[in-house]
């Protein structure tokens, strides 16, 4: 391969690495908001990592069409969740179906820009590039370091590296991209030759700030880096400078106490050289750099005429080097047996694992452990981790649907029972007679607004005087003129008239009184109406609905059963591939592990050897 | 001229192409075959999801209760209780990885059950650590009127800056 090549590789490589760091949940805009529930709630999903989950109620909420508040913003969520998922098809679908409804120009940019990412990262970088380049000026702030980092990876896979270092270039000293940028930038620059540029520009990086681990991690990264290649320019003491700023308990520490033994020993500094060296002996002894400095730590010792202590650390590197070698061999058996990897099975189907799995066997943990720090045992173990628990989410699907086949069966047999009673109950005409009476009803009001008759709205007490004065009177006109009885007529007229005023100045009130009640009563039979409409629909829909559910039931379940032997049948193959990758690791470790036996045994024989000559030598 | 690439740098971009390589030695039929799974059992869930819901919690009884929260300056939630018509329904333990989901605008789903038309109450609860790390127990309540359509409710925690205090209530969703 050609170093262009090499470099173009590196681009491809590097934007995995520092993607995947950035979360998913990252790249939606704070200032987006949140105004649909239902959206929120994917959300709520996607900010714990639970990919599946937040995709499926992403999914539910576009079929039912409850998702209306929120614009396009769910789309491009969906379309990112995709792309976390390795739905890579259905996300680049769905990026190009958002730029054909030419939606909004923050809309197309974020869709360009995903787009572009997605190319990059199946390493497709001309078509990445294409995409990028429609990428306008309406991209959220909160994604503009992205974009940097996304352009200036994009022109290093096209080779194009003065590009690549002028794009990655931050206009913002303050960004948590910053670190990243310039680890780019100096692999940029490191890869086309450029040297003290490239370790300048690590020198720059390791005097940033570093708020968080990643960014200690990346400042160890690349001070070890920068020490690394002092030291392979036989720049040792300058070297040693950086290789003492990588931090004693992070993850690049073994390596650089390996090469700060390195850089000590080479400038004749044994006792220097010693420390790192015997501090890595007591670390992880599955870490190579630690298995090296066993080897390591007696020749300093050797150095420094501490013979017999060196040759004491050689036996006892030895006897660690076969004894590592011994568990490896059984590790490798276990592999071949399929033991190395956890059973899945006891995995729920319906929380996300969101975290590692490891096997049981405290032996196979730290073997299993040293392999997932291999980026391609990692994806093909997720990918493992992800069949199972897809495996997990069948199996609870398939208790599940036999209960709701059972409810469907239960319900039937109630509305079967039900029936008689609910048509018997819509067949009673009781509703409509006393409809028909309150549209009487209706229209004495209206008579009684428009005539003025208030009599018509006397009470029962009312209407019983009025009729014994009508009596009164009728009798009293019999009787004739007798003058005697006019005190009484008067008396009756005034009781008559003092009725009357009372009904008619009660007129209004009691009008909107009986208006009221008539509209109260109306309401209720409304709703005693509509109550009747469900229920004739439900009982004409019933049967349907249950043909319906049945329906979709069975071929649900079908769905559930063929997916689950597929399924099954990946989860084993892709058991199996991890185990050969697995397989060939470890073969690899073996081989490193002879290896170092052999020089062990060299050295101490060597050892021994000068020790019987000195022992030949006197007299 | 040919620039010699270091070997420490050759080793660094080695292990930088490898990660690049998406799955390099996972065969690649594998590799698709699993796509497909994933978006094969991505569909049946959404479909599996829809049926349990019509079946489970038709829309004319269907009561959906959701949290939300705004950045939670003035108020940690710990935990939440929910009532209606008081008959508990939920509770609920945050863990941070929850409360984090929720100040950056998750909306959790609480509760979804059924309910009959007609008048009901709820009630929330909700315990945690006030302002100056004091602890704290609220409720809130609202009373609604469940129709025919499904009932959206949002319990919301909102940071009132001006009284420097938590604020809790209830909205109703169209």
């Amino acid at each position: 391969m050609s170093q262009a090549g090499f470099i173009l590789r590196l681009g491809a490589g590097l934007l995995g690495a520092l993607l995947s760091s950035a979360t998913l949940g990252g790249s939606v805009p704070a200032e987006a908001g949140v105004r649909d529930l239902h959206y929120g709630e994917a959300l709520f999903q996607l900010f714990q990592q639970r990919n599946f989950t937040a995709i499926t109620h992403l999914q539910m909420a576009q079929a039912k069409g409850t998702m209306t508040a929120q614009g396009d913003e769910p789309e491009l969520v969906l379309g990112g969740l995709y792309l976390a998922y390795g739905l890579y098809d259905e996300a680049e679908l769905l990026f190009q179906r958002l730029l054909e409804k030419a939606a909004k120009p923050v809309v197309r940019d974020r869709a360009w820009f995903q787009l572009a990412r997605l190319h990059q990262q199946q390493g497709r970088p001309k078509r990445a590039s294409a995409a990028f380049a429609r990428i306008g000026d309406a991209l959220p702030d909160s994604l503009h370091e992205q974009q940097r980092e996304l352009a200036g990876l994009i022109a290093m896979a096209q080779g194009d590296h003065p590009l690549a270092v002028q794009r990655l270039v931050s206009s913002d000293g303050r960004s948590a991209w910053q670190g990243f940028h310039l680890f780019n930038r100096a692999l940029a620059q490191l890869g086309q030759g450029r040297e003290q540029e490239g370790r300048d520009l690590l020198d720059q990086l390791a005097g940033l700030d570093a708020d968080d681990e990643e960014h200690r991690a990346l400042r160890d990264r690349a001070n070890l880096l920068h020490g690394q290649l002092l030291l392979e320019a036989g720049e040792s003491a300058a070297a040693q400078e950086r290789l003492q700023r990588v931090r004693l308990q992070g993850i690049h520490s073994n390596q650089a106490l390996l090469a700060l033994g390195w850089a000590a020993f080479r400038q004749d500094q044994f006792e220097e050289a010693l420390t790192p060296w015997m501090a890595l002996a007591l670390r992880d002894p599955d870490d190579p750099a630690v298995q090296q400095g066993l080897l390591l730590a007696p020749q300093a010792l050797q150095q420094l005429g501490a013979e017999s202590e060196a040759l004491k650390r050689y036996r006892q590197a030895l006897q660690f080097y076969q004894t590592e070698l011994t568990t490896l061999g059984l590790s490798i058996q276990a592999v071949a047996k399929g033991a190395l990897l956890p059973d899945l099975s006891a995995l729920e189907g319906s929380a996300e694992t969101g975290g590692l799995l490891l096997a049981g066997d405290q032996d196979q943990r730290r073997r299993l452990r040293g392999l997932l720090a291999k980026h391609r045992f990692r994806q093909a173990y997720d990918d493992y981790v992800d069949m199972g628990f897809l495996s997990a989410n069948l199996r609870r699907w398939s208790s599940t649907i036999e209960t709701y086949d059972h409810m469907l069966e239960v319900r039937q047999a109630a509305y079967a029972e039900q029936l008689p009673r609910v048509e018997v109950a819509l067949s009673d005409q009781r509703l409509q007679g006393l409809r028909q009476r309150h549209e009487k009803l209706l229209e004495m009001q209206k008579k009684l607004a428009d005539s003025s008759r208030p009599l018509r709205l006397a009470n029962v007490g009312e209407q019983a005087q009025l009729v014994r004065i009508q009596s009164i009177e009728k009798r009293m006109g019999q009787l004739g003129d007798a003058v005697e009885l006019e005190e009484k007529r008067q008396r009756l007229r005034l009781m008559k008239g003092m009725l009357q005023w009372q009904v008619e100045t009660d007129f209004k009130p009691r009008l909107w009184q009986f208006s009221k009640l008539l509209r109260s009563t109306g309401d209720e039979l409304e709703q005693s109406r509509q109550l009747r409409e469900r229920l004739q629909e439900a009982v004409e829909q019933a049967p349907g609905r249950f043909e319906g559910f049945s329906g979709r039931v069975e071929s649900l379940k079908a769905r559930i059963a063929e997916l689950q032997e597929t399924v099954n049948v990946t989860l084993k193959a892709q058991a199996g591939a991890l185990n050969r990758l697995a397989g060939e690791s470890l073969q690899q470790r073996r081989q490193g592990l002879e290896e170092l036996q052999v020089r062990t045994r060299f050295a101490l024989a060597q050892l021994q050897d000068r020790a019987a000559a000195r022992n030949e030598a006197r007299p | 001229m040919k620039t010699r690439l270091p070997k420490v740098l050759a080793l660094l971009l080695l292990s930088l192409f490898i990660a690049g390589q998406s799955q390099a030695d996972e065969p690649a039929d594998l590799q698709s075959q699993v796509r497909s799974l994933k978006k094969a059992v991505v569909a049946l869930n959404r479909d599996l999801f829809l049926l349990e819901e019509e079946l489970l919690f038709p829309g004319h009884t269907q009561v959906s209760v959701f949290l939300s929260l705004d950045l939670g300056e003035f108020f940690t939630l710990d935990s939440v209780q929910l009532k209606i018509d008081d008959k508990a329904l939920a509770n609920h333990l945050y863990t941070e990885r929850e409360l984090a989901a929720l100040r950056r605008g998750g909306v959790q789903r609480l509760f979804l059950g059924n309910l009959k038309s007609g008048e009901h109450e709820l009630v929330a609860f909700f315990t945690g650590l006030g302002p100056a790390g004091r602890d704290y127990r609220r409720a809130t309540s609202l009373k609604f009127t469940k129709g025919v359509s499904p009932k959206l409710l949002e319990l919301r925690i909102i940071d009132l800056e001006a009284r420097q205090q938590p604020e809790f209530d209830v909205r109703e969703w169209e």
